[in-house]
């Protein structure tokens, strides 16, 4: 479902995606964790066809981006840090243009659908503005379903929901594994995120260090333990690089 | 065609988005009534025969106003980064470019059909309706073609208020000329033949840069 | 390396001798023209900058156009190289010719047209110039410059035109004259003095341009290897 096979990204000069090679099935559910400025975001974006890649190659749902990206878009459902609703419009007429970009038939009914999904088809005719940012991230993830997506791609998506909703996210995302879909998310709140993973990643300075399923760390607590000492062994090996690389620039 | 139903989609939601708020164009609006004012009072503009100068004080009105709703066209989407929910979508990029040039073309000619009349009135202007609406619809589409471009452009630079207008007005001083003397003629109902070259060079850069700007928008919005 | 080195120096001192003799040309050889006397040699020199500002941005438009295709920054960095050097010969073309006009004309500024084209054209560079400070040096940055060259290269025709359905007076060279007052006859040696400038300053353009690219890529070097060790 997705691919990337040493995909890489820099910004000017500073490299945000080193040498990144993933392969994930339909119907597996992937965490990605990490430090802030580690990288997640830039892949997801990458992935979602937001970025293009610096080097190297990536396909989504069988379609390599970013050459197919035009054709790749219509099966990728992306949530990112902004709900990228207009404030001005009511929830169902942001729904309705967002349906409207992805060429939906039967958009009304389809909208409805999700909303009842995520909750919100009380709340269709209020103003995007009016609402709490829980709910609001609510409407975002109704956006990204409405095209029924076989990618999805979830930025912290946690974000904005409270303890009570957080299950929103758990049955959205038992209900892609059922449909074959794959799904990738970040988080760094491993208590909410975790219990939906069946594998999770770390990523460090765009790098991934760490990638193992269910079974190698169990739960939360596990994968906090495998977490620092992964990031611990991963600073201890830049380290002896620069030590390496500024031993090598006096020879110089 | 998606395409069209797209376009459609993104122009419908821009004008929704504006006439629930009303903010840019109430500000452009004041905007163009502030030139008029200044500028009958920096030229004194009694006496002199307003067919001559008032074009030049009705296109300074019209660019000036326009810059502001350009300049927010792609601000606001920047700041709540919006923008990504179109790109995310398998739009065309043209389709995007093109929502957004004929809504800004209808912000301009919205706030121009109010100017117009306010211009005809504060300076006593003998009024020659015909050809000059044809005339301003074609400056009106140049401006609102290579504005959306830029306004793009300058959207994601760091000093993006200040950037427009720099950017944009060299660009659009051809346009300007062109403007300013197709409504000098048509105020002075001179014969068409005195100013088709004017007339020739204004189609020439609307077609252009229009073309251009829907070519190459993709190149600015996409990271 | 070596061998591009070689290369670049050989065109320095190829632009050296170029100046050189066109100097000689321009202020030696050449006759003094009849009427405006001796400042009208300004021109030799005149001429071959308003070549080389014309031509910048349409350099910089098609090293963007290949910028965009390939993604390499070489592209980007001669793109950019031009535009600097559009400024920097767009104003030796503005002051060679107000100091010329100050004398013939009795002004250092008229908004005669092709004074006019050239002024606009000179803002479009800074305005690029503007563009390219506002920003750090990163992706979006350059393919927002590069299309920003498309609009100014197609805008020059405009530029150019637009004035001069405006207002005309210019001094005409070649072919017929119909501004009047302000033209000579060019003589042979006058012509061949022309063309020898026109060259050295074209080839001084071309080795600024390969300096500025090169000083761009060593600077992106240095960029580079700063992030690698150590912030």
């Amino acid at each position: 479902m997705i691919e990337t096979l040493k995909l890489e990204k820099t910004f000017g000069y500073k490299l945000a995606l080193k040498n990144t090679t993933l392969t994930i099935e339909p119907g597996q559910i992937v965490a990605l964790a990490g430090p802030n400025g580690a990288g997640k975001s830039t892949l997801l974006r990458i992935l979602a066809t937001l970025a293009r890649p610096t080097r190297g190659r990536a396909a989504v749902n069988g379609i390599e981006i970013p050459q197919g990206a035009m054709q790749a878009r219509a099966s990728i459902g992306y949530v990112g840090h902004q709900t990228l609703l207009y404030d001005e419009l009511s929830v169902a007429e942001n729904l309705r243009y967002y349906a409207r970009l992805y060429a939906l038939d039967n958009a009304d009914a389809r909208i409805l659908q999700v909303a009842k999904q995520v909750g919100i088809e009380k709340r269709l005719s209020d103003t995007a503005r009016t609402l709490s940012r829980g709910y609001q991230q609510r409407v975002a993830l109704a956006r990204a379903l409405l095209h029924r997506p076989k990618v999805y791609l979830y930025d912290e998506p946690w974000t904005g929901l409270d303890q009570s909703s957080s299950h929103l996210l758990s049955a959205i995302f038992a209900e892609a594994r059922q449909a074959g879909a794959a799904v990738l998310f970040s988080s760094h709140e491993f208590e909410r995120s975790l219990a939906a993973a069946d594998r999770a990643l770390i990523m460090r300075n765009g790098k991934i260090i760490y990638d193992g399923l269910r079974a190698e760390w169990r739960d939360a607590s596990g994968f906090a333990q495998v977490y620092t000492t992964e990031l611990a062994r991963a600073q201890e090996h830049t380290q002896n690089e620069k030590r390496a690389a500024s031993g090598s620039k006096r020879k110089i | 065609m998606p395409f069209f139903r797209q376009l459609y989609a993104i122009l419908a939601k821009e004008l929704q988005v504006e006439w629930r708020t009303k903010e840019t164009l109430s500000a452009m609006l004041v905007f163009a009534l502030l030139v008029l004012v200044i500028f009958n009072f920096a030229f004194d503009l009694q006496g002199v025969d307003i067919r001559v100068f008032g074009p030049g004080v009705l296109w300074v009105a019209f660019s000036f106003s326009g810059i502001i709703g350009l300049g927010r066209s792609f601000a606001s989407e920047r700041d709540r980064s919006s923008l990504d929910g179109m790109l995310l979508a398998p739009v065309d990029r043209g389709a995007i470019f093109l929502g957004k040039a004929f809504a800004n073309f209808l912000f301009i000619l919205a706030m121009e059909i109010v100017t117009l009349p306010l211009f005809v009135i504060l300076f006593n202007v003998p009024m020659q309706w015909f050809p000059l609406v044809g005339f301003i619809l074609m400056g009106t589409a140049g401006f609102a073609a290579v504005g959306t471009l830029l306004s793009a452009i300058a959207a994601s630079t760091r000093m993006r208020d200040v950037m427009l207008p720099v950017l944009l007005f060299p660009v659009l001083i051809p346009l300007l000329v062109a403007s300013v003397k197709l409504t000098q003629g048509a105020l002075q109902e001179l014969p068409f033949s005195d100013y088709q070259g004017w007339f020739n060079l204004l189609l020439a850069y609307d077609v252009i840069f229009l073309v251009i700007a829907f070519l190459t928008f993709e190149f600015v919005v996409e990271e | 390396m070596n061998t591009k080195r070689n290369w670049s120096d050989i065109l320095g001192i190829v632009t050296w001798i170029a100046i050189m003799t066109g100097l000689y040309f321009a202020f030696v050889y050449a006759p003094t023209e009849a009427t405006m006397g001796s400042i009208q040699r300004i021109f030799y020199f005149h001429m071959g900058s308003n070549a080389a500002s014309l031509l910048s941005i349409i350099i910089a438009a098609v090293a963007g156009a290949l910028y965009l295709r390939s993604g390499n920054w070489k592209y980007d960095r001669v793109s950019y190289a031009c535009m600097e050097l559009g400024v920097l010969f767009g104003a030796i073309s503005l002051a060679t010719g107000m100091t010329w006009a100050r004398p013939v004309w009795g002004t250092w500024w008229t908004w005669e047209a092709r004074l006019t084209s050239f002024l606009i054209l000179w803002l479009v560079y800074v305005a690029y110039m503007m563009l390219r400070l506002s920003a750090t040096n990163d992706p979006t940055i350059a393919r927002i410059a590069a299309v920003f060259t498309f609009v100014g290269a197609a805008d020059v025709p405009f530029i150019m035109v637009a004035p001069r359905l405006w207002r005309g007076l210019h001094p005409v060279l070649f072919g017929t004259n119909a501004g009047g007052d302000f033209t000579f006859n060019i003589t042979p040696e006058m012509l061949t003095t022309l063309l020898v400038c026109i060259v050295a300053m074209l080839l001084l353009y071309l080795w600024l341009l390969v300096q500025r690219a090169r000083l761009g890529s060593l600077q992106a070097q240095v960029a580079e290897l700063r992030e690698q060790y150590g912030e």
